[in-house]
């Protein structure tokens, strides 16, 4: 494989997606609205009475005990972690669930479209470069998306705050969220575009890939919903078995994407 | 012989979904059916055929885009296959029926990215060339949405040569074009043809591929009805050719005595000043008419032969089809 020729298919594509405003607002307002509007929004009410806020769900002594918060950490600090836990953590999945599938759905069934996708067919590449080539080109914006929203979000919150700190830093001390960050969100990002790809490939046009892709976002609300009735769920090692599954469906879905690119199929669509 | 192209037994069959409630062999579609031919290197060639006659179905075929039902294709006598069909692929540049242009990427953009997947030894002068042959150098940061019809097609041939191909394709290059825009096509696919560079054009324009092309073969519903020069099509449809010979004054009847005994005559009239001579071979028998007719004293004008144009030709083939069916 001329892993040369796949960068060549990431370079024009990314060209022509930064130009397209579908595909390049989500880029910036996601990053926006998930590192700086949602934690603002939800740690306000902390910073005004964290008190209240940690009554509504229990005492703090047990709330320390389950998420494993240091003893030298503050109400503050205790009703920060207990929101990154339950609401940003599973928020921040979102991400890599939801760019790809916006980037990766006009793959093929873009080309399609633009009646451009027999002219890429015949350029000497084998079938493998091309699909590497459309995975990245998915994979590496949302990867450096995915970074951005990683160290926004965590700014963002220590900044908030910054007075009551004492010394301890929020987030990045935070095992489960760097494991979430470098590990889950990746692996998650790569198996969302392998699967959209593969819609992409098979649809008849970009609307209706678009929108099938848009729906693999659901079970990241799944874990959403349940990350938000237990804050303890994703723990180090939860993160790590769901990652290892993620490992195995991304290797089945690489091979299977690969088989399912019919470019006969695709040729005669058009 | 050294073949650029040989193509054996190539079929391909389509198969009609909608109909799901006939049987898999009546939904079977055949869009080519045991088609054969060879194109010697450095030729034009043309393949002729009404629309949905399979023409392009034989070039993806070709290209490797298309698995065939049946048959073999060699590129330069080496089989193409799923596995070296990429590296053939290297050696041969394709005009496709969309133009296939990028087009919200500039005009050199386009190029650019096209020819980075060939070992082009400084590639941005060779898009100047191709540029300027072209006629798109001022037009090199337009965006290819930008262009005219015709500069889209010549866009796509640019992209089509840009590595020196030794085996081009053009698959109705021509289409939509206007006439001075298909007449400067058809100059620049006619500049193109050289002895290392064979050239393959998919047509149903019959003037342009009587202008350009060496041999020809004429695909209808998948089968390739006849192959050869258009002259040697001309001489396997038609026994007799037309020769016409104008004389200076009204033709005597005497005149039609003398003609008769001529025995390498198949068959003549007169109409006036004109004598019509069908013959078995027109150059054989021509300067043997001429010779005759001073001999009996006739002034002769003007001798001009018929040729049958590929029109005829093609016409005269679908034709007995609808005489058959």
């Amino acid at each position: 494989m001329n892993f040369t020729n796949s960068l060549l298919i990431l370079k024009k594509d990314w060209k022509s997606s930064v130009q397209k405003k579908e595909i390049l607002m989500p880029m910036i307002f996601l990053p926006v609205v998930f590192t700086i509007l949602l934690p603002v929004l939800m740690m306000v009410g902390i910073i005004v009475a964290p008190e209240d806020y940690i009554s509504s769900f229990g005492d703090i002594n047990v709330l320390r005990l389950i998420l494993n918060i240091p003893a030298n950490y503050n109400e503050y600090l205790v009703g920060a972690i207990m929101m990154l836990r339950m609401f940003l953590l599973p928020i921040f999945l979102i991400i890599p669930g939801l760019l790809p599938a916006i980037i990766s759905s006009d793959s093929f069934a873009g080309e399609k479209e633009r009646k451009t996708m027999e002219s890429l067919a015949l350029l000497p590449i084998t079938k493998n470069e091309l699909i590497v080539g459309k995975i990245l080109v998915s994979f590496v914006p949302s990867m450096c998306i995915t970074f951005a929203c990683f160290i926004g979000i965590g700014l963002t919150v220590n900044l908030m705050f910054l007075s009551h700190l004492e010394g301890n830093i929020l987030f990045f001390s935070d095992l489960s969220f760097i494991f979430v960050g470098f590990l889950l969100s990746p692996l998650l990002a790569f198996l969302n575009i392998q699967i959209s790809v593969i819609i992409s490939s098979r649809s008849k046009d970009l609307k209706s890939a678009q929108s099938i892709s848009g729906a693999l976002v659901t079970p990241v609300f799944a874990l959403l919903f349940v990350q938000m009735f237990n804050p303890a769920f994703l723990t180090v090692p939860i993160i790590i078995i769901l990652s290892g599954i993620l490992t195995l469906l991304c290797l089945i879905f690489i091979k299977l994407a690969t088989k399912l690119l019919n470019i006969e199929k695709l040729i005669l669509m058009v | 012989m050294d073949f650029a192209i040989r193509v054996e037994n190539l079929s391909k069959v389509f198969y009609n979904k909608k109909e799901k409630k006939l049987s898999k062999d009546q939904r079977e579609i055949w869009a080519l059916n045991g088609v054969s031919f060879n194109v010697n290197k450095g030729d034009v060639f043309g393949l002729l055929g009404p629309n949905g006659a399979g023409k392009t179905t034989a070039i993806r075929c070709i290209a490797g885009l298309l698995n065939p039902a049946a048959g073999e294709i060699f590129i330069d006598n080496q089989e193409l296959n799923s596995s070296i069909v990429h590296i053939l692929r290297k050696r041969m540049g394709f005009l496709t029926e969309n133009h296939g242009n990028y087009e919200n990427l500039s005009v050199f953009e386009n190029l650019k990215f096209f020819g980075s997947f060939y070992k082009i030894q400084d590639l941005n002068k060779r898009i100047e060339i191709v540029l300027e042959q072209m006629d798109l150098h001022k037009r090199k940061d337009m965006k290819a949405g930008k262009l005219s019809k015709g500069q889209k097609q010549r866009l796509a041939i640019a992209r089509a040569i840009l590595h020196d191909p030794e085996i081009v394709f053009f698959d109705e290059p021509t289409a939509g074009l206007d006439p001075v825009a298909a007449v400067k096509v058809r100059n620049l696919i006619l500049g193109l043809k050289n002895q290392t560079r064979t050239i393959f054009i998919n047509s149903h324009n019959l003037e342009e591929v009587q202008k350009v092309c060496d041999r020809v073969a004429i695909l209808d519903l998948g089968k390739i009805k006849r192959i050869g020069t258009p002259s040697e099509l001309s001489k396997e449809l038609w026994e007799t050719q037309e020769m016409v010979c104008t004389l200076k004054s009204p033709i005597p009847d005497d005149f039609k005595a003398s003609l008769i005994k001529l025995d390498f005559i198949k068959q003549f009239k007169i109409e006036n000043n004109k004598i019509y001579f069908y013959t078995t071979d027109a150059n054989e028998t021509t300067p043997k008419i001429v010779k005759e007719l001073v001999k009996i004293g006739a002034d002769v004008l003007e001798v001009s032969r018929t040729v049958h144009s590929l029109e005829d030709i093609y016409l005269k083939l679908m034709d007995n089809k609808i005489n058959n069916n």
